[in-house]
């Protein structure tokens, strides 16, 4: 029987916090699983100084928060992870945002970052800082190879509108100095990509990315994709970069995955208090010699109003792709991982209870499920996390103190040897009976009277959505 | 020897403490210890809510000087770490306790709103126009509408006409000002008020980038204080007037 532990990650000095910590990440040390980080849209509590993280030293059982990213109190987007040396990287946009177009809407800037040593203390390294017209939602990866780390950084990048698809990366990224570039992955000349362009390492120099590309539609509840994946093998080292894999209806880089998807950008409460428009997650499975196995997950429309995720998976290096292996209506923030056995994880987040779009009532739940399959997605088990209220903290809430993404545009999942870990984020009540799996909180709560307490233990505290971080041992 | 002042300016935690015990730590999360201290805080001068509350306790301070075990000093400090045991600050100097240092804040006084004060002056020097009124009336702007996809992080300007009742910086003579906020709640723009038809209070204002415009911006939570909730710029504003 798997072994399931699940831990609200709020230290116990910040009890009386209220914050909307959606958008969660977390890295996992591959040479020390014990030590951990994890981000979210958290600012510093006290409304000053850097961003911080979430540090763990001991598995995931305990954490405490630390402001060492070079940005204005909290990031507009952090994705973390570690190389193989003990390097923590980041991506993220840095706030405040400088820069402003002609209307008056904000440029955001890019910092690639790095850190040898997260216990420090000291404020992480800038690798790299690009604006110029603007670069969004940045999602690293990286992995060991050699002496150094092989770093990508998946990004929407203006600068190359419209197709805006594109990786930064270094192949020695643990060096003093690391030589960083860039480079468009998005071949056609579409109509621009959505903001989720992912990436994933294989340690034998394969590199896949995902993203969407746009095709059609201008209204904002119109607009159609190709979900398309790239692949590099040799670490994006040659002359010609993630140009691998070609679609047979055009020759070119990219294979297309789904065609003519509608993906509407609903940049509003829509899915329960969640926006939609950009969903996506790509996986390779890590064991030697099985980085032709490959898994993606998106969301799209398929009926008149849901928001559905698919899973695929390709056996032969992203050639031919499967049916979908799974299907999930009206859910979002799906991630894949493979560990050292084989076995696929795969999460995601479902809104439950009678939908109505841009609607939400006391009977919608938030259910975070965590499902497994050994042969290779044809039948999957299926744990549930968390089942919370969907309704509970409003959006928008009082004094505008709650904002969108509501739980996130993305969550994170990966595998370290046999073990899962991953990190979601929910309605945090203190009721077990939301947690069927258990948990732990670290701040101040009564589980049986199902309230939050302040740091005297004594005052309530409004509900919010806290970052869970979660680890399975199969 | 630091100026206490320049100090506090850029210091969000600043107390009077006690050296209790040198290269350690309250919180097992700190690995490096060559450079800290345990600190009791014997009295709290200026500080965030978070770590208002410390007052008789100790806490863990990174130095940015040696101290001396049962040294008595001013702590000028910033957050850096919050765990299950207590919180870590990082040191940016400390001076020892002087009439100076005494009087810069009044004895008694709220160490919360002692740093809201700081930062209200700070806006308000900042900002291009502070004025008291009423909103007339929001419109939606068109013309500010990107002729591209949308963004997440795009604004969604709206325009209200505020009705000046009284000028605290700038907009002498002025009777009507428009102002462009954003209705996004996006997690840039959430905090900032989204202004309505008949809102009275305080307005902090700036002067978009770029070319002349006829309007001003509100781009931050504190930019509208309403009547109803008179906060730290109106305490400034109210200071001013009594001077």
């Amino acid at each position: 029987m798997p072994t399931f532990t699940v831990v609200n990650i709020i230290p116990r000095s910040l009890s009386g916090e209220t914050h909307q910590d959606s958008e969660p990440n977390l890295a996992v040390n591959p040479a020390n699983p014990l030590q951990m980080v994890a981000s979210a849209f958290t600012p510093n509590p006290a409304g000053s100084g850097d961003a911080p993280v979430y540090v763990s030293n001991d598995g995931g059982n305990t954490w405490t928060l630390q402001a060492i990213v070079p940005s204005d109190q909290m990031t507009a987007d952090i994705t973390i992870r570690f190389g193989g040396n003990g390097n923590l990287y980041a991506g993220i946009l840095r706030t405040p945002f400088t820069a402003q177009d002609a209307q008056g809407n904000p440029i955001p800037t890019l910092n690639i970052l790095r850190t040898g040593n997260v216990l420090s203390g000291a404020e992480m390294q800038v690798l790299v800082t690009r604006t110029g017209a603007g670069v969004d939602q940045p999602y690293i990866q990286a992995a060991a190879a050699g002496a150094t780390d092989v770093v990508f950084c998946g990004n929407n990048d203006f600068n190359n509108n419209p197709q805006s698809a594109n990786m930064d990366f270094s192949n020695d990224a643990a060096n003093a100095t690391p030589p960083f570039k860039t480079t468009v992955v998005d071949v056609r000349a579409g109509e621009g990509d959505a903001p989720s362009i992912r990436p994933a390492i294989h340690s034998d120099g394969t590199v896949y990315g995902a993203f969407l590309s746009r095709i059609s539609g201008s209204a904002d509840a119109s607009l159609r994709y190709n979900v398309v994946v790239v692949r590099d093998d040799h670490f994006a080292t040659g002359a010609t970069l993630f140009a691998a894999l070609t679609d047979p209806s055009d020759g070119q880089a990219g294979r297309i995955v789904a065609a003519n998807r509608l993906i509407p950008f609903l940049n509003e409460p829509y899915l329960g208090q969640e926006r939609i428009g950009s969903t996506l997650t790509i996986n390779v499975d890590p064991r030697p010699g099985q980085s032709g196995t490959v898994y993606v997950a998106w969301a799209d429309q398929v009926g008149k109003n849901d928001y559905t995720i698919h899973l695929a998976m390709s056996a032969d290096r992203g050639a031919t792709w499967s049916a979908d292996l799974l299907t999930i209506t009206n859910a979002t923030n799906p991630a894949v991982a493979i560990n050292s056995n084989g076995m696929v994880a795969f999460v995601y987040q479902q809104l439950t209870g009678a939908f109505k779009p841009q609607k939400v009532s006391a009977a919608n739940r938030w259910e975070t499920h965590f499902r497994t399959s050994t042969d290779n997605g044809a039948t999957w088990t299926d744990q549930t996390l968390a089942t919370v209220p969907a309704s509970q903290p409003p959006n928008p809430g009082p004094d505008g103190n709650t904002f969108l993404p509501y739980l996130g545009d993305y969550l994170h999942l990966m595998a370290v040897d046999v073990n899962f870990y991953g990190i979601f984020s929910a309605n945090n009540t203190p009721d077990p009976a939301n947690f069927p799996a258990g948990v732990t909180f670290q701040r101040n709560c009564d589980t049986t009277k199902k309230v939050l307490f302040d740091v005297d233990g004594t005052t309530p505290v409004d509900v919010s959505i806290d970052p869970f971080f979660f680890k399975v041992a199969p | 020897m630091p100026d206490p002042t320049d100090l506090a300016a850029k210091a969000s935690f600043v107390f009077r403490g006690t050296v209790q015990q040198l290269n350690a730590s309250t919180l097992p999360e700190v690995a490096d210890k060559s450079k800290t201290a345990i600190v009791r805080v014997d009295q709290t001068i200026q500080s965030p809510q978070v770590l208002s509350h410390y007052t008789g306790q100790n806490i863990t301070v990174q130095l940015a000087e040696p101290v001396t075990a049962g040294q008595q000093a001013v702590f000028f400090t910033n957050a850096w770490l919050f765990g299950n045991a207590g919180v870590a600050v990082r040191s940016l100097g400390h001076v020892a306790p002087s009439p100076e240092t005494m009087a810069m804040h009044p004895e008694g006084s709220d160490p919360v709103t002692n740093l809201e004060d700081r930062d209200a002056r700070a806006h308000f020097d900042a900002a291009e126009m502070v004025i008291s009124g009423t909103v007339s009336s929001v419109r939606t702007v068109p013309e500010a509408k990107p002729d591209r996809a949308p963004r997440e992080h795009d604004a969604d300007w709206r325009e209200a006409t505020i009705e000046v009742s009284q000028a605290h910086k700038g907009g002498v003579g002025e009777k009507e000002v428009l102002v462009r906020f954003p209705a996004s709640h996006d997690r840039i723009w959430h905090k900032v008020p989204k202004l309505k038809a008949g809102d009275k209070g305080q307005f902090v204002l700036h002067k978009p980038s770029g070319p002349d415009a006829a309007y001003y911006t509100l781009i931050r939570a504190e930019d509208f204080e309403p009547e109803s909730k008179p906060g730290p710029m109106h305490r400034l504003v109210g200071n001013m007037e009594v001077r």
